[in-house]
């Protein structure tokens, strides 16, 4: 399921460079592009992060909506790693993307 | 429901993709309804980093665009197959549940609309919906054949713009990865 890294990853390898190759900067590894693996993280943390995200826990269903519970009771320490998790990640990636260019 | 014209191909990402999406026109045909939400929530994640990994590689723009079509219908082939697991067998595990805008749901509703009555109940809370029946009614149904159509026609569609790039190694690896999700 979670192939889309290596997917970008085999997308830049398939495209090869132009000719106008960027400076010695960037060396290759692999074949790829140093800016092109980090890419493949970024996506990759994006895509964590939403299913992340996705993951919280619907606590209309508890007594009060869940309201009663202590702040660290396991649904509610969940949903908070949850949501900060995917939110720290979500963070990360756009730093790495400001990175790129 | 009435059912519009299909206006997929109004859609701006064919001519500019830096373009906002449209959003009217397409409620009610299920097909474009369903394109247009999950190119909204992961086809365009896919689609505009293959199209970066090119940027980044300095390609012209028309490489880069055949990219990015790679990257967004390979998505809803794979959000197809995605939404396909629940109905893999026909009996439905007690308390789970699978997603109301997958494509069978919606191809569903097409077909019949008398099961928007049991989504509807949902509306005060997701727990009141009763999974199993909408499950028995979509596996009797023909929305799971077209899906499964759905998700050929979207791997067709990323395989021609897959060979129109070099041959290669890493350009087999992506049909072969293609192709095995077809086949599961």
């Amino acid at each position: 399921m979670q192939t889309w890294g290596l997917t970008i990853l085999l997308v830049s390898k398939m495209a090869g460079h132009s000719c106008e190759i960027p400076d010695l900067e960037q060396d290759k590894t692999a074949g790829v592009l140093n800016s092109q693996r980090t890419l493949a993280e970024i996506t990759e943390m994006i895509r964590t992060a939403n299913l992340i995200h996705q993951g919280m826990l619907n606590l209309q269903v508890l007594q009060n909506a869940g309201n009663d519970l202590s702040s660290d009771s396991d649904m509610i320490f969940g949903n908070k790693l949850a949501l900060l998790g995917g939110d720290y990640l979500l963070g990360n990636a756009n730093v790495q993307l400001s990175t790129l260019k | 429901m009435k059912i519009k014209a299909d206006s997929s191909e109004t859609n701006n990402d064919v001519i500019n993709n830096k373009l906002p999406f449209k959003l009217d026109g397409f409620m009610g045909t299920p097909e474009s309804e369903w394109e247009l939400r999950h190119v909204l929530s992961g086809g365009s994640l896919l689609g505009k980093s293959c199209q970066c990994a090119l940027i980044l590689a300095k390609q012209p723009q028309e490489l880069q665009r055949q990219a990015y079509f790679f990257g967004k219908h390979l998505s809803l082939a794979w959000q197809a197959s995605m939404d396909l697991e629940p109905f893999t067998s026909p009996r439905l595990p007690s308390d789970a549940k699978f997603s109301l805008i997958s494509a069978p749901v919606l191809f569903h509703l097409e077909h019949d609309h008398t099961i928007y009555n049991e989504i509807k109940k949902g509306a005060k809370s997701v727990e009141d919906i009763d999974f199993h029946l909408i499950h028995k009614e979509i596996f009797k149904g023909p929305a799971l054949r077209r899906t499964r159509e759905l998700q050929s026609k979207h791997s067709f569609i990323a395989l021609n713009e897959l060979r129109k790039f070099p041959a290669s190694d890493a350009r087999t690896a992506l049909e072969n990865i293609i192709l095995a999700k077809q086949e599961s």
